[in-house]
């Protein structure tokens, strides 16, 4: 039982940022590798071609990522990304197992809206399917309203 | 993170064990404090529930997991309540300002087949401090492990 490689997903929200401080933090502790994630997830399939609208998406998602990766190196650490396009709990499971991460730290994924109320939060599914421990971190400002 | 405060709560089944492992390995370059919380369910029909020396067993088998923690450098301390187990867990993590809460998925009152245990579920929807949730200990790399 290791702590060596940490998968960070990222939606880009403060949620998230919060579970990247603290991976970052404990990334630093054991020495371990940090990948951070981002998925790119259409909700709709359409017959319209959507191809000039992803390209828009991915660079900016890619711009996103290069900054919190240079925030994570910036501490010292060995950090990759990687941008994916699917359903973001299926993906996060997927690369933690090809990845063969020993630990995901994530938020709840607040970016979600109403399919969080419906249907459970991203992270609530990734802890189901994850092939390892899943740190679910949370917004301070959030935990008082939640019980 | 300072001052580190992780709470471990356990059922004595083998993923709260496992759970504990990973609490001690997450806890020693933190130097974190571990409480141990075990919480009898007096809503479960649970015959254990009314025999007289149960609950003096308990806190001995709870005192024993102790035993591994300070054996890695750390303090800890245990606590048994009573209550209904994820809502105790919530309660206590607030109690003792817990900075994580590490548990297994499945407890002892949990079906196999439903992947994710229902206390770690709501545990995890409720609590106000991070929840690292770990699965069945022989899902997991063990190194050392008996």
């Amino acid at each position: 039982m290791n702590v060596q490689h940490i998968l960070v997903p990222m939606d880009f929200s403060s949620d998230a940022e919060q579970a990247l401080d603290c991976a970052v933090e404990l990334a630093q502790q054991f020495q371990a590798r940090l990948t951070l994630l981002h998925v790119i997830y259409i909700p709709v399939t359409t017959e319209v071609n959507l191809s000039s609208y992803f390209v828009e998406i991915e660079s900016g998602a890619q711009q996103g990522m290069e900054a919190y990766q240079k925030r994570a190196e910036g501490k010292g650490l060995t950090v990759d990304t990687v941008i994916v396009q699917g359903t973001p709990f299926r993906e996060i499971v997927e690369i933690a197992k090809t990845k063969q991460v020993d630990l995901i730290i994530m938020g709840t994924h607040g970016r979600t809206g109403m399919t969080h109320l419906l249907m459970g939060s991203v992270a609530e599914r990734v802890v189901r399917l994850a092939p390892c421990p899943v740190m679910v971190t949370r917004e301070k400002a959030k935990n008082e309203t939640a019980s | 993170m300072t001052s580190e405060c992780f709470l471990v709560p356990t059922d004595f089944s083998p993923d709260a064990d496992g759970a504990l492992r990973y609490a001690i390995t997450l806890g020693m370059p933190l130097h974190a404090h571990l409480v141990l919380l075990h919480v009898r369910d007096d809503t479960a029909l649970n015959p254990w529930s009314y025999s007289g020396g149960a609950e003096a067993a308990t806190r001995v088998s709870l005192q024993n997991l102790l035993q591994p923690v300070e054996e890695a450098g750390l303090t800890g301390e245990v606590a048994l309540v009573h209550g209904v187990p994820w809502q105790e867990i919530i309660d206590m993590a607030r109690q003792c300002t817990a900075t994580l809460i590490v548990m297994g998925t499945h407890g002892r009152s949990g079906l196999r087949h439903l992947l994710l245990g229902s206390v770690a579920e709501r545990v995890v929807r409720h609590a106000s401090c991070p929840v690292l949730v770990c699965h069945h200990p022989e899902a997991m790399p063990q190194e050392g492990a008996s």
